[in-house]
């Protein structure tokens, strides 16, 4: 698939302001190809899924440092299934302790990338995500 | 399960989000499948423009306030540039838009890339607008990248352009003024309580005395509008005024007007679109070689025959009704028929 048409929805949930990861995050996938949406800090888990619905995304990358990723992180997948759009792919970073990353997976969290992942490893699972569901 | 169209149909926000997905990643494709919806009457759609960080997003935002109070449905397409190193694109208009808690069936927010697209806009967008017209929104934004002479289309794909200006940029205003004076419908100075708003309106106000667009009797004449879109303020004075004018006889004429050019424009923009896509598809096969005795007027003669006859052939299969068909194809008597001519040449490997 032409990279190019690959969308993907980058937001802040919860409540801490700090989104210089976020955005670098969604510089690195523009200058990678993809075509990102940035929608800014302390979104609610609502408006992020009706967003990434109008946004009609493939994936929605979610980024929170304030530690409420367990509940804020699944809320996002329900939501996305409520409105029939159980097949935008959820992935979240930011710092995670690797003790929840089990418990975010099993709640449909795709990926989890904690500090120091690179731009490689998410592209590396934009692109198995991708070839799944060819 | 349902079909695109019969979701469309039923109005389903997803359906709507898809749809444009496939009017910008194959727009004579989805052109096709969505002529299937039947004509829709026209709704109101404005165009913001005006150079970056103006505040056309945050505009937006104030605009959509107004609406959801009023209890109109507003569907908005925002498009930002296309990087041109990587294709990819960080599309931000939305961050200054989105309100809170918003209702997805009342206020619909869609980001494009320009896709490298030569207008600025974006390569699906007519069929874009013409799903949102469908969907039955009231009122329909669309927010252009920056204005350049690039950006003109703007003004062949809405009723009403505003041009978003700020005080302090003189020089730049002096730079586009022939673009702007050519497309803008109304002014708008944001960020108004900055200094130098008076001087820009004076400024504004010249140029409007003397461009020649605006000098006949009975013409429209832009108006000049103050806001400060991150308060609101000057915002809904702006609203009102935007639905009063449908009832100004001198705009009503001037809108009749501009929309016999604007079909014209979308008419000739579609042609060149389709064939755009022909073309690269009939020469995709082809390895050029620049020894061979054809000059490039003479091949892409023979492209043309060639694109003309495939899609003859289609036509034919599949007829259509009526025979505008038959008197709009290529190849028919009153053309030489240059199909008839040697293949195409392909180059030895
Ligand atoms: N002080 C002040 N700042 C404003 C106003 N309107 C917008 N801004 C700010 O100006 C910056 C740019 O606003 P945007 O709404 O993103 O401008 P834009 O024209 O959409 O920008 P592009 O889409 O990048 O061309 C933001 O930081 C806004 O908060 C205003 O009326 N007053
Ligand atoms: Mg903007």
């Amino acid at each position: 698939m032409d990279k190019q048409k690959i969308r993907i929805l980058i937001a802040k949930v919860g409540l801490d302001g700090h989104d210089r990861g976020a955005k670098y995050i969604s510089q690195a996938l523009r200058d990678r190809g993809y075509e990102v949406i940035y929608t800014g800090i302390r979104q609610t888990t609502d408006d992020v899924a009706k967003a990434a619905v109008q946004e009609d995304v493939k994936f929605v990358g979610l980024s929170l440092l304030s530690g409420a990723h367990n509940q804020l992180f699944p809320k996002v997948v329900e939501k996305l299934r409520e409105l029939g759009a159980a097949d935008i792919v959820v992935f979240g970073g930011g710092v995670i302790p690797a003790d929840d990353i089990p418990f975010l997976l099993e709640h449909g969290i795709r990926a989890v990338f904690t500090p120091g992942t690179t731009t490689d490893q998410m592209e590396e699972f934009i692109r198995t995500v991708m070839e799944e569901s060819a | 399960m349902p079909s695109l169209l019969d979701s469309l149909r039923d109005r389903k926000v997803r359906a709507l989000a898809q749809a444009i997905s496939l009017s910008e990643n194959d727009p004579i494709g989805a052109a096709e499948l969505f002529s299937q919806l039947g004509p829709v009457a026209p709704r109101y759609k404005i165009g913001l423009t005006g150079p970056p960080g103006s505040g056309k997003s945050t505009l937006i935002r104030a605009l959509l306030d107004q609406a959801v109070a009023k209890g109109l449905r507003t569907g908005v397409i925002a498009v930002d540039p296309s990087s041109p190193f990587s294709g990819g694109a960080l599309l931000g208009d939305r961050l200054r838009m989105q309100l809170p808690n918003f209702d997805p069936q009342q206020v619909f927010i869609r980001s494009l890339s320009s896709r490298g697209h030569l207008g600025g806009l974006s390569p699906g967008i007519l069929t874009s607008l013409s799903l949102l017209e469908h969907y039955g929104f009231d009122l329909i934004l669309l927010e252009t990248v920056g204005v350049g002479q690039a950006e003109i289309e703007v003004m062949y794909l809405v009723d009403l352009v505003l041009v978003v200006l700020v005080p302090g940029m003189g020089d730049e205003i002096q730079a586009m003024k022939s673009g702007l004076m050519e497309i803008a419908d109304l002014f708008l100075i944001n960020k108004c309580r900055r200094p130098g708003a008076e001087a820009l309106m004076s400024e504004l106000l010249t140029m409007l005395a003397s461009a020649p667009r605006f000098q006949e009797e009975g013409v429209w004449r832009p108006e000049i509008f103050r806001t400060e879109a991150i308060d609101g303020e000057g915002v809904s004075a702006l609203f009102e005024r935007l639905f009063s004018y449908r009832e100004d006889p001198v705009l009503q004429t001037y809108l009749q007007n501009k929309q016999r050019r604007r079909l014209y424009y979308q008419v000739f923009q579609s042609v060149l679109n389709t064939f755009r896509v022909w073309t690269a598809d009939a020469l995709k096969p082809i390895t050029l070689n620049p020894d061979q005795a054809f000059n490039a007027h003479e091949l892409a003669q023979r492209v043309i025959g060639e694109v003309c006859r495939q899609e003859r052939a289609r036509h034919d299969a599949q007829p259509l009704e009526g025979n505008i068909a038959d008197t709009l194809a290529c190849g028919s008597a009153s053309h030489p028929d240059i199909t008839k001519r040697d293949s195409l040449p392909r180059a030895e490997t």
